[in-house]
């Protein structure tokens, strides 16, 4: 049992030197002064608070997202449509803490709920299909998404596009998580995504609810027979999975940017896949994996700033993390 | 004298830094126009040497001939080359293909340098299938066959890649009695051609059968090699075990079960399929009683799997009506069942019995899920009882066949009320495992457990049971009463629907 | 009239291609959602190909050649490393548009919109008053010679027997692994071509140009019901429903966000009627 997880561990080690690798191959061939952007990549997050407090400030949805990820895949189901949820459920967010704004902090509050909620609804429109008629999850998951992409594309450029500014852009909050490391953008949210996970953790280990959500994963034919209802644990993990998206994107909202801007949560919904699978499927192996991507990211964005290098790098990054993540050979369980 | 057709000498297979020693220092011959069977418990070491022969498996020590000649087996296809080949337990059969097409998939006859020559091969294939006696056309499609037909077809691949050492699997395991006996019939013809055939079984009255020589294996090692007519019942099982074995003695008391109340009722089930298809069931009728066994046996695909799932409540019927002591349970749900005291031992104890990635202690706890938070308190119990042989934090995967099936009686038996399904109890089970199951059961039918048994093994059947009903076509085309006059191949006839 | 059906032959002609190659793919028992990745390196590729030969026919050889690379990474990778083909599906499409990206970036200094001047234009035959171009008749040549390789070639039996049970394969002596590898390349040459009829038609590359095309490209295939015979209706449905929405976005004021849903919209109502009615079907059956 023991040299298992020292080899799992070497796996994930390897697999972090990799994409490293990776990266400062791609650095050396893409910049002008390599040298100047592979410091900005990885100690640029760590040169000042400013930049530091950044980087935990993204781990902030890329946590939210990830235990979304993570709770469907433990119940052996695959959500594709995390950008659209964290779209939709950030601007859902938005516009109800607009609206509750005269009841002051209060209206965060609403405003995540129904971000929460609106998020869950959407995935839980593929769990229905799931569940109804066995459609594939996987390919209705995106297809929905893509679908509430544009259509908050539209919401936000059009019926509810703040006409005082000139970004694609909802009217700002009044009412914000606080700052907790100034000058830089961290708040409080980074509290509340480790105390989500603390409770997904609990959830999915020491629960009923979660105790169906992983035989259903393991096995759902031995499920069954064991009379636990498939459809209902189906049900209840495209909802969680969907509300987490959701509240991913309404703390970046609350958090963060304070508006909903268009295409805010580019790449987000695919990060989180990542970020779940290399916390290898336990819940508090998210804190970790987020921040190694809140790393990258934030120190390809500083790179950018000050070499000559596209941050799209970090695309190519990132699909070779998901590439090695998935390998049964680097992790070492076999069968 | 003529050269063994294979020969391994001192061969020896370890696993994990020789802690484990699958086979120790093994030398075997192998003679052409015979039928050797190797004997052993599971765990004997049988498989891995076949294995090795058949080059999925790489011996640690040892060589190996092959007509004389020294070889190095790496590959499944060297030993093909060398006329090689073997039956496996599950058949490595692809439905959707024609019997031709399976049989010279990999060797395909081409024209044209690209397109296949369908009409060569399935003549080639046909005449081959003429030559042996065998009742099969070659563009039959594989779904359409039965599991005895299924098995000429693997013969028949083993054939027309012109093998002449021909290793069989435990080839009854799914073979009805009538089916076995026409395999033999097979191996004997192989054998008058001159072939090298080798049968790895556990199974005595089948070794008496055909064999001509008789391997005997225990723990890794060889006990000895001993001709058919040194042999006989008892000395032959006294080898295999080591030991005495303790055969169990079932008494059967004549009870009429038929004045107690009845326990689960089946009144009139039907399943119908579209089109007015044969259903897969008809009219099923039956009772269960308090402290009765009564026994289903069936050939595979006529109705056996889809009762089972009735049980279980995997699938719903069409019509009729199920009833538990005179409550009505028709099409409820698995929890809903469970909650009604359902203990369920299915056949299929890897896809429905357990979830191989959870662990032991997760596996054992699914019919008490109020007791989550003391998973591991609510295990240890059972596993000392049950002499399950891994810990509760074990990965299910990790543990052998035999424990997995432990693991899955004890969870059933513990979860029952009233009465218990056990669908093929002891399939691949070893003499010990199997008599270690049985025992449970009768344990279980002396407390008053109502016991309905489904399995394809008529012995098994036939030694437990009080009422025998023998499922065909979706009916019970037939029910005795236990009795001494009743055998095997009077059930037999019935269950191939040769008698009605 | 004929504009719509020059606009729907248009949308057809990649839909079909990568459903042909994506019909490979899923009789040899995978699902390869790199579709889209795969389309979009090789409409980049493809038009970089034709600026620098001036030439169609070499544009298109980029294309293929750089979607088939793609493709081999993607299946070695997988079967090396025993990942996951879902998530290595997935990656294979961010890499994809990482890796396109950052070639606009570093050679045209934009990440958006590419447009070459003075490209060659694709032969078109004028029939009445419709263009039938030479990449529809390759679509549909291609089509009919998958079907005779996947019924009667041996390399077409060993794909539809490496789909019923993979690991059956070795005790045949056939190596799953190049089965797989092989159906990918396939898919990869497929894909290659329709990302160089995308590019190619359009005289320019955009991100995001394949528009969901993968995906939609595995609706067809599993509302044809793998069955090469029903590939055409299929994927003329979602063409004709594609024309259909940019017909309407003409004559109405539709905002184009909600007509860029559209595709998806449909693509998603079908796969979930298609999948009711296998449902009932099977349902039936029991």
């Amino acid at each position: 049992m023991k040299s298992k997880s020292v080899q799992t561990l070497k796996g994930i080690i390897l697999i972090i030197s990799l994409s490293l690798l990776i990266l400062i191959i791609l650095a050396f061939l893409l910049s002008n002064e390599p040298l100047k952007t592979l410091n900005a990549i990885f100690l640029g997050p760590f040169s000042n608070l400013y930049f530091f407090g950044n980087t935990i400030n993204s781990m902030i949805p890329l946590i939210f997202g990830g235990l979304g990820i993570l709770v469907a895949l433990r119940c052996g189901l695959m959500n594709l449509g995390g950008e659209g949820q964290i779209y939709a459920g950030g601007l859902a967010t938005t516009l109800v803490a607009l609206k509750f704004m005269p009841l002051g902090y209060i209206s965060i509050v609403i405003g995540l709920l129904v971000g929460f909620i609106v998020a869950a609804l959407i995935s839980g429109l593929s769990g229905v299909f799931k569940v109804k008629w066995n459609t594939s999850e996987l390919i209705t998951t995106y297809l929905v998404s893509a679908v509430f992409i544009f259509i908050t594309n539209y919401l936000i450029s059009s019926p509810f596009k703040d006409p005082q500014t000139n970004l694609i852009a909802t009217r700002k909050l009044q009412y914000m998580l606080h700052t907790i490391l100034n000058p830089s953008l961290l708040t409080t949210g980074i509290f509340y995504a480790i105390i989500a996970v603390i409770i997904i953790n609990h959830y999915l280990n020491n629960s009923r609810l979660g105790y169906a959500n992983r035989l259903v994963g393991y096995n759902k034919e031995f499920a069954r027979y064991g009379g636990i209802s498939i459809n209902k644990t189906y049900m209840i993990a495209m909802l969680v999975s969907g509300g987490l998206h959701g509240l991913a994107g309404g703390f970046a909202i609350v958090g963060t940017y304070g508006s909903a801007i268009k295409s805010f949560s580019g790449g987000m919904g695919w990060n989180s896949i990542a970020i779940s699978l290399i916390a290898l499927n336990n819940p508090l192996g998210i804190i970790p994996a987020a921040f190694f991507f809140a790393w990258i990211n934030q120190g390809t964005l500083i790179a950018m700033q000050s070499t000559n290098i596209t941050s799209d790098i970090t695309l190519i990054v990132q699909s070779c993390i998901l590439f090695l993540t998935t390998s049964v050979v680097l992790l070492g369980d076999n069968k | 004298m003529e050269l063994p057709a294979i020969e391994v000498v001192h061969v020896s297979k370890f696993y994990k830094d020789e802690s484990i020693i699958a086979n120790d220092d093994l030398t075997l011959k192998f003679n052409k126009g015979e039928i050797t069977c190797i004997a052993g418990e599971n765990g004997a070491g049988k498989s891995t040497l076949m294995k090795i022969i058949f080059g999925m498996e790489t011996p640690s020590k040892g060589e190996i001939f092959v007509n004389g000649k020294k070889v190095e087996i790496t590959h499944p296809l060297i030993a093909q080359a060398l006329g090689i080949g073997m039956v496996h337990q599950k058949f490595k059969l692809f439905n959707n293909l024609s019997i031709s097409e399976n049989v010279s998939l990999g060797v395909e006859l081409k024209k044209h340098f690209f397109f296949l020559d369908n009409l060569k091969t399935l003549r080639k294939v046909q005449e081959l299938i003429n030559s042996h006696n065998i009742q099969l056309q070659a563009d039959t499609k594989i779904k359409d066959l039965s599991t005895g037909e299924k098995q000429l077809v693997e013969i028949l691949k083993m054939l027309y890649r012109n093998a002449d050492i021909l290793i069989f699997d435990e080839p009854t395991a799914v073979l009805t009695e009538q089916e076995a006996q026409q395999l033999f019939a097979t191996m004997r013809e192989l054998k008058a051609q001159n072939k090298c055939v080798i049968v790895i079984t556990h199974k005595v009255q089948e070794i008496l059968d055909i064999a001509d020589i008789v391997s005997i294996m225990r723990k890794g090692k060889l006990i000895g090699t001993y001709k058919r007519s040194e042999l006989n019942g008892k000395t032959l099982s006294d080898l295999i075990m080591g030991e005495e074995v303790k055969s169990i003695n079932v008494e059967k008391k004549h009870i009429n079960y038929s004045q107690l109340k009845p326990v689960i009722s089946f009144k009139d089930v039907c399943i119908y399929r579209e089109n007015q298809e044969k259903p897969l069931l008809y009219n099923i009728n039956f009772n269960t009683h308090p402290g009765e066994i009564i026994g289903f046996c069936g050939v595979s695909g006529n109705g056996m799997g889809i009762l089972e799932a009735v049980l279980g409540g995997m699938m719903p019927i069409s019509s009729g009506h199920i009833y538990l002591k005179g409550e009505e349970i028709t099409n409820l749900s698995p929890d809903k069942l469970r909650s009604n005291g359902l203990a369920f031992v299915p056949a299929d104890r890897y896809q429905y019995g357990s979830a191989a990635n959870a662990t032991l202690a997760e596996n054992l706890i699914i019919n008490h899920r109020d007791r989550l938070k003391k998973m591991n308190e609510f295990a240890k119990p059972l596993i000392d009882k049950y002499n399950i042989n891994g810990m509760p934090s074990q990965k299910m995967k990790t543990l052998s066949g035999g424990n997995i099936q432990k693991a899955i009686v004890a969870r059933e038996i513990e979860n029952m009320k009233d009465y218990i399904i056990l669908s093929n109890p002891t399939w691949g089970m070893d003499l010990a495992a199997t008599a270690y199951i049985h025992s449970q059961i009768l344990e279980l039918k002396e407390k008053g457990a109502s016991i309905i048994l489904l399995s394809s093994n008529v012995d098994e059947v036939l030694l437990l049971s009080d009422t025998i009903d023998v499922v065909t076509g979706g009916e019970i085309k037939k029910s005795f009463k236990s009795s001494k006059k009743l055998n095997k191949l009077l059930i037999g006839e019935y269950m191939l629907g040769r008698k009605s | 009239m004929s504009s719509i059906i020059n606009n729907i032959l248009n949308i057809l002609t990649p839909i079909l291609l990568i459903a042909t190659g994506a019909l490979i793919t899923d009789k040899a028992g995978s699902l390869n959602i790199a579709l889209e990745g795969l389309v979009t390196i090789s409409a980049l590729f493809s038009i970089i190909g034709a600026s620098i030969s001036h030439s169609i026919l070499i544009g298109t050889i980029f294309g293929i050649i750089s979607a088939m690379i793609l493709s081999y990474i993607l299946s070695t990778l997988t079967s090396k490393l025993k990942a996951n083909i879902f998530i290595t599906g997935l990656a294979t499409n961010l890499l994809a548009t990482g890796i396109c990206s950052i070639i606009t970036f570093s050679i045209y200094g934009t990440r958006g919109l590419v447009t070459f001047k003075n490209l060659v234009q694709i032969h078109k035959i004028h029939l009445f008053t419709i263009d039938i171009s030479l990449f529809f008749l390759l679509a549909i040549l291609l089509l009919l010679i998958t079907q005779v390789m996947l019924n009667n070639s041996a390399l077409g039996l060993r794909i539809r027997a490496c789909g019923e049970d993979p690991h059956a394969l070795k005790s045949y002596g056939i190596s799953r692994t190049k089965i797989k590898l092989i159906s990918f390349m396939l898919s990869g040459f497929f894909c290659g071509i329709a990302g160089s009829y995308l590019s190619l038609n359009l005289g320019s590359y955009v991100p995001g140009i394949s528009a969901g095309k993968g995906w939609i490209g595995l609706v067809v295939i599993y509302l044809a019901g793998s069955n090469i015979k029903y590939l055409i209706p299929a994927a003329l449905a979602f063409a004709i429903a594609e024309a259909m929405s940019i017909y309407f976005q003409g004559i109405t004021n539709l905002p184009p966000d909600i007509v860029l849903a559209i595709p998806s919209l449909f693509t998603l109502i079908v796969m979930v009627i298609v999948s009711i009615i296998i449902h009932n079907k099977n349902l039936i059956k029991r």
